[in-house]
């Protein structure tokens, strides 16, 4: 935010009856731009407020927290620089920075700071106070030079170290962090001695504008989230389940996948904390519960609860977790790999923060952690956060669960964008079929291997067809998501194999294919060489649909059964030549 | 209006909100409503960001006028 930016923001019309918002700013510089900036701030992040900011006087930052008249404020601002501690150690007094001076001012600063520590003390319990360490460079006072500390200066560093500490400890304080102002403002490009010898004011207006934002935010702070909501593959480890295996799935520096199991850690420390941990992912159940028994896993399955593990919409996963958890939408964080499944919940969830999981970014991933540490953050641990994952187990297990639609799963596709590309023929050069047909369980009719040998005798015989299916939308590639292969049986296709991706799942990519066989072979009927594998669940459960009568080994669907029961067919379709 | 003068205009309104256009293009700078030395300060400020150029408050206060600050930023290329 420019200064004229927060200037134009204070003119702005502030309702009649707005609540006051008042600030007490301690400082002992003029305030000026750091006081425009923090109420500009405010005014932001609380728009129905009126905000009202006081500062005290000029040069005396200890003896204003001392006169202050707590019941008139609704909060405090503690802006602690060295001047405050000892005015030798700014530019606007003549003390003396004589080697021998050097001691008296680190006893000075001691004294300082214990007098600000029974000051803060004495505030009441009610007013949240938050003091920030001082931010800008210490004079060129030390006899050896700027590239090596000085026992004074680290003297200096440890005591304001042990104040901090110890202030810490009184309820109604905070430490503002040091390590985000550094982040926002470059430590060398703060002060400004200009407007400190002209004004009375120490800092450039960038550094104003940063440590303003930074109090406001943390005067008051928003409530914590209450639980995080995490995809399985791709995000929690790496791979996918269903395609590589329990052992398949990785999170350890010598995988590649280090930021996976940063991720569990994360996650385990959030847990540690209180927070609540859900698992929402499309996927096997059976093998997602035995991947949470690896041992090396750094996320117990004991801190993750519920785990929503099926082939349906996420966000049903993620209204079934709400209701066992009994929280808001609002109060949840939902992580995911996938932009499409994170705009799926994101459409079904307005009010919910969901973010994707940046698992081929390490800058990213990185800001990731520090914004879900933000998200979380907490002032203490109290004894009902460890009690909370328990409590909610146990209430759950008394709730029936429920059904009930999160939101149009039309609309969602609809807006999605979608685009399949069936490609007919057999390319001889293009092996993702026979990798697609030879990795996928979960949608997979029934199982069928291919060696190369058989699949050089399937692409030669004339008799036979090969389909291959592709998938983008507006969130991006899937690339070729689905294979089938088949042949014709007078007014029948016969379906040999079909497998799909479950990262394609719901998005109803299945009935377009079957859409597209009815039509590309001009058949009444579609017989499928069904065999259940014991982990095809999701592929049977589909024809469930469609099928009249129980779905087994060899089911047929007629094109009448078909039409009256295919949902909305959401996405555009072209046909291209496999063989170019 | 000039873009030069709008941003001008910009800083000195958000500086003395008080105040209307027309009393900022005629008004002495201690006849402006609102007028304090803190006020100063604050036009300073914004004028080093918006135009990158750093004036002292004592010389601000020589310029006396809107026109004469823009001539003095005229002059350094500022606008």
């Amino acid at each position: 935010m420019s200064l004229i930016d927060a200037l134009e923001r204070l003119k702005g019309p502030v309702s009649a009856n707005a609540s006051p918002l008042r600030v007490f700013l301690a400082c002992g510089f003029t305030p000026l731009h750091l006081g425009t900036f923090l109420s500009a701030h405010l005014r932001n992040l609380y728009p129905s407020c009126r905000v009202e900011l006081k500062s005290g006087l000029f040069g005396d930052l200890i003896g204003n927290l001392e006169r202050l008249r707590s019941e008139e404020h609704d909060a405090l601002a503690v802006v602690i620089e060295w001047p405050d501690l000892d005015s030798r150690l700014g530019l606007r007094t003549l003390g003396g920075w004589q080697v021998d001076k050097l001691p008296d001012i680190v006893n000075s600063v001691d004294l300082s700071l214990k007098r600000l520590t029974l000051a803060l003390q004495r505030l009441p319990f009610g007013l949240p106070t938050r003091v920030c360490l001082p931010t800008l460079p210490l004079p060129p006072l030390f006899y050896t030079g700027a590239e090596r500390c000085s026992v004074f200066e680290l003297n200096l560093r440890r005591s304001v170290a042990a104040f901090a500490e110890s202030i810490s400890f009184v309820p109604h304080v905070s430490v503002v962090s040091g390590q985000r102002l550094d982040e926002n403002s470059p430590p060398g490009k703060r002060f400004d001695l200009r407007t400190e010898v002209t004004q009375g004011f120490p800092y450039k207006v960038f550094h104003a504008s940063v440590l303003g934002e930074l109090l406001a935010e943390v005067i008051f702070r928003h409530e914590p989230k209450k639980g995080l909501i995490t995809d399985l593959d791709d995000t929690l480890w790496a791979g996918i389940l269903g395609e590589v295996g329990v052992a398949g799935i990785h999170w350890h520096l010598e995988d590649h996948a280090q930021v996976h199991g940063i991720y569990q850690q994360f996650l385990a420390s959030l847990a540690s904390a209180g927070v609540l941990i859900a698992a929402a992912s499309k996927n096997d159940a059976t093998l997602v519960d035995q991947a949470f028994k690896r041992a090396d896993l750094l996320l117990s399955k004991a801190n993750v609860f519920p785990i929503e593990a099926h082939w349906r919409r996420k966000s049903e996963s993620v209204q079934n977790i709400l209701k066992k958890w009994n929280v808001l939408a609002e109060s949840v964080v939902f992580v995911d790999d996938s932009p499409m499944e994170v705009a799926e919940v994101q459409t079904a969830f307005p009010g919910m923060e969901c973010l994707v999981f940046p698992k081929d970014d390490y800058a990213a991933f990185w800001g990731l952690l520090s914004h879900l540490r933000n998200r979380f953050a907490k002032i203490s641990i109290s004894e009902e956060d460890s009690l909370r994952l328990q409590t909610i187990r146990n209430s759950a297990a008394f709730r029936e669960p429920e059904g009930e639609e999160g939101s149009s799963l039309d609309d969602f596709l609809k807006g999605a964008e979608g685009r399949l590309t069936f490609a007919f023929g057999k390319p001889l050069e293009d092996p993702r079929a026979f990798e697609l047909i030879n990795k996928t369980n979960q949608f997979n009719l029934n199982g069928k291997r291919y060696d190369e040998a058989d699949w050089s005798r399937f692409l030669e015989d004339p008799r036979k067809y090969l389909v291959t299916v592709s998938y983008q939308d507006k969130f991006g590639k899937l690339g070729k998501t689905a294979v089938l292969t088949g042949r014709l049986r007078g007014k029948q296709f016969v379906v040999e194999t079909w497998v799909m991706s479950c990262r394609a799942f719901s998005r109803r990519i299945e009935f377009h294919c079957l859409q597209y066989l009815f039509e590309k072979f001009a058949v009444a009927e579609i017989f499928f060489e069904l065999q259940a594998t014991g982990r095809n669940g999701p592929l049977i459960e589909f024809l469930q649909q469609l099928v009249d009568g129980p779905v087994e080994a060899n089911s047929q669907l007629s094109r009448s059964s078909f039409l009256r029961k295919v949902p909305k067919m959401p996405h555009q379709v072209e046909e291209v030549s496999a063989n170019g | 209006m000039d873009d030069g003068d709008v941003r001008l205009m910009r800083c000195f309104a958000s500086a003395f909100p008080s105040a209307t256009p027309d009393e900022i293009r005629t008004a002495k700078f201690d006849a402006m409503p609102g007028w304090d030395s803190l006020r100063g300060v604050t036009l300073l400020a914004v004028l080093d960001q918006e135009f990158g150029v750093q004036i002292d408050l004592p010389e601000l206060l020589e310029l006396e006028t809107f026109d004469a600050v823009k001539r003095y930023l005229l002059q350094r290329g500022a606008i």
